[in-house]
């Protein structure tokens, strides 16, 4: 039977209880948004007593099916002040599976100013104090080293960063991977959720948990797994694109479509694309050896392994999950022209727990206010190490775009709801600007990844300059990508099943398998659409009205090169989207 | 009529002596990106997106002097 487990900061109470009924169909991020639509007051403070933060694996998490380890965090936004789901590869969702865990909830707030771990284990969960080295500046990998030290090797791990522990908007929560590095919930601000809870760390030991989690038709199960796997597979980007050139092979395609935002979004193309795209990366780390892997999984059972490790010239690991978002943001949006320099940013960024989207925006924001040169990748090196001690400057990255703008006193400032604007610049790939509008997130290319028709040709073609058919296109994605978040699957499965209807069934009998259920392909649709009906739901109780599902005000009225467009949707267009 | 032709990804292995995919091909005026992938040895089902001066072009699309082509193997990311 499937476990509930809720620890109180405020009083150390720890229940371990049945899953309420009414969460009993519910996983991933269908859960954690019905949860925190349900006990999260929507008005109140982020970071005060009042808000809670949940862990839920997915549907399929646990199970022997490719691409099913991802975790859904969830709770009130500190970054957007909207409800948020981040989700993350690492070792902790197919842990928490298996070891019956269908949530884990963490409320109330200590009084006393101390830092704790929570250690689950098969027989219980207890609330450690947190090792005096990991507190107070120390980076999340040697955050990792001590806590492997103390709890086993083998356990999984969830980290507030320094920046975790400081509060800021941006702060991550960071995850161990199979390898001991870092995966992050990055977007958002959880991680200042966390460090609110006085939670230092969440440690898992699954030691004495079946292999697998129970199934109810096995035989089926095996079936669907397969024609699942063969689906993504036999997809050349699922395939063979995203191991071979991660996903940074997108700066090249992006640069082409004039969709690139460069130099804080005045223009949309650049001329020193190959110094930062995916074709360099994978040379680089081709011809460094050593410690660098072209293509590397972010949890156990990944096929795709979109992720690398990228080495130093000696050969020696300096990051991995180095994603196209954080190489453009620091690339093209600021300047810093070596892959190098990008790469140690990066790690630096992952070491201090900040999400590396908004973070790196907000680098490109601090070089337009005047902060800092611009392209300087060392003295941005420089801001995002003082995070750690926190310097004010530190304190004032940390904060995030929104925060870096305005006290800049810029009006080029490219956030909605406070949470940056990432890769694609919604002025020439327009199907992406009303995901970026209207998502229950703040601005997020994940929640409804226009990008995939309007440029990549995968799921049909929509031309990304016209207006035509692009509400259509934004909505079915955010409701299809709430459904997907919502089975524990990786996102980039998508690519595969919006081309291949086999693998599309075979995820929806995966899911039938599992639970001896009979659902179908509308049963999945529908799912996707009440989970965004109860977001927008809370965002809208919690003060969010369609005013606040708009674009910055710049995109209407500066032309983006090479194509010069704007952003010309009408207030009643953008609001069509969630009109379903 | 001069154009630039831009190979990303799989397809440098096209022109391995141009490490960045860029060059400029002198082709007969008015023809079309297929009849360009001809020309340059280049097997079309390795291609499946085409971008003629950024903006998304089939196969059957017709060249004009000064035209910057990309051309892309099924890639993604995100």
């Amino acid at each position: 039977m499937d476990k509930f487990i809720r620890v109180d900061m405020t009083t150390k109470q720890i229940a371990t209880l049945d899953v309420p009924e009414k969460y009993a169909g519910l996983a991933g991020r269908a859960l954690t948004s019905n949860f925190v639509a349900d006990e999260v007051k929507p008005t109140c403070h982020p970071l005060g007593k009042n808000n809670k933060l949940i862990f839920a694996p997915g549907l399929l998490s646990g199970t022997t099916a490719a691409q099913s380890g991802r975790l859904s965090v969830g709770g009130k936004s500190p970054l957007t002040g909207t409800i948020k789901e981040s989700n993350t590869g690492g070792t902790f969702s197919q842990k928490m599976a298996k070891m019956g865990i269908k949530a884990l909830v963490i409320e109330g707030m200590p009084a006393e100013d101390k830092f704790y771990v929570i250690k689950i284990g098969m027989n219980g969960v207890v609330i450690d104090d947190a090792p005096a080295e990991i507190i107070g500046g120390c980076g999340n990998y040697k955050a990792i080293e001590v806590l492997n030290a103390k709890y086993g090797p083998k356990v999984g791990i969830a980290l507030a960063g320094p920046a975790g522990e400081y509060r800021l908007p941006t702060a991550n929560i960071s995850f161990k991977d199979p390898e001991d590095h870092l995966r992050s919930a990055g977007r958002g601000g959880l991680g200042a959720l966390m460090g609110s809870k006085k939670v230092k760390a969440v440690v898992i030991d699954d030691t004495g948990a079946p292999l697998s989690v129970p199934l109810a038709k096995p035989e089926e199960f095996k079936a669907a797994a397969k024609v699942f796997s063969q689906a993504l597979l036999k997809h050349p980007v699922t395939g063979q694109a995203l191991a071979a050139y991660g996903t940074d092979v997108l700066i090249n395609i992006v640069n082409e479509a004039g969709g690139l935002p460069a130099r804080n979004f005045t223009s949309g193309r650049i001329d020193f694309n190959d110094k930062i795209s995916g074709e360099t990366m994978n040379a680089t780390i081709t011809e460094r050896g050593g410690e660098g892997k072209v293509s590397h999984g972010c949890h156990a059972g990944c096929i795709m392994r979109c992720s690398q490790w990228y080495p130093d010239q000696d050969g020696k690991y300096i990051t991995s999950g180095f994603e196209y978002e954080t190489v453009w943001a620091l690339g093209a949006d600021a300047g810093i022209q070596d892959l190098d320099d990008i790469a140690y940013l990066d790690r630096a960024m992952d070491d201090v727990g900040v999400d590396s989207i908004d973070v790196s925006v907000a680098i490109a924001t601090a070089m337009e206010g005047g902060l800092i040169p611009w392209g300087d990748g060392k003295a941005a090196l420089d801001i995002v190490k003082q995070i750690a001690v926190p310097t004010p400057l530190g304190r004032i990255l940390g904060g995030g775009t929104a925060i870096v703008g305005k006290l800049c006193g810029l009006f080029r400032v490219p956030v909605v709801k406070d949470q940056a604007i990432p890769a694609y610049d919604p002025r020439s790939i327009k199907g992406i600007g009303l995901t970026y509008a209207t998502t229950t997130m703040g601005a997020d290319h994940t929640a409804g990844y226009a990008i995939a028709t309007n440029v990549l040709k995968i799921g049909g073609y929509v031309d990304p300059l016209k207006k035509e058919g692009q509400v259509e296109l934004s909505r079915n994605l955010q409701i299809a990508t709430a459904a997907v978040d919502s089975t524990g699957m990786c996102l980039f499965i998508a690519f595969a099943i919006l081309d291949i209807p086999e693998g599309f069934n075979a995820l929806v009998d995966m899911i039938n398998a599992r639970y001896g259920l009979s659902l179908t392909a509308d049963d999945v649709t529908a799912l996707g659409k009440s989970v965004l009906k109860v977001e927008r739901a809370f965002n809208a109780a919690a003060g969010f009205s369609n005013a606040h599902d708009r674009l910055p005000e710049f995109f209407e009225y500066e032309p983006c090169p090479p194509h010069n467009a704007v952003w010309d949707f009408t207030p009643e267009e953008i609001d069509e989207v969630y009109n379903f | 009529m001069v154009i630039e032709v831009r190979l990303y990804a799989t397809l440098r292995r096209y022109r391995p002596s141009i490490p960045n995919g860029v060059f400029t091909a002198d082709i007969p005026d008015g023809i079309s990106v297929a009849e360009l992938v001809e020309k340059l040895e280049i097997d079309p089902a390795e291609i499946h997106m085409i971008m003629v001066n950024g903006i998304g072009r089939e196969m059957d699309g017709i060249l004009a002097d000064g035209d910057r082509i990309g051309l892309f193997p099924a890639v993604g990311g995100g």
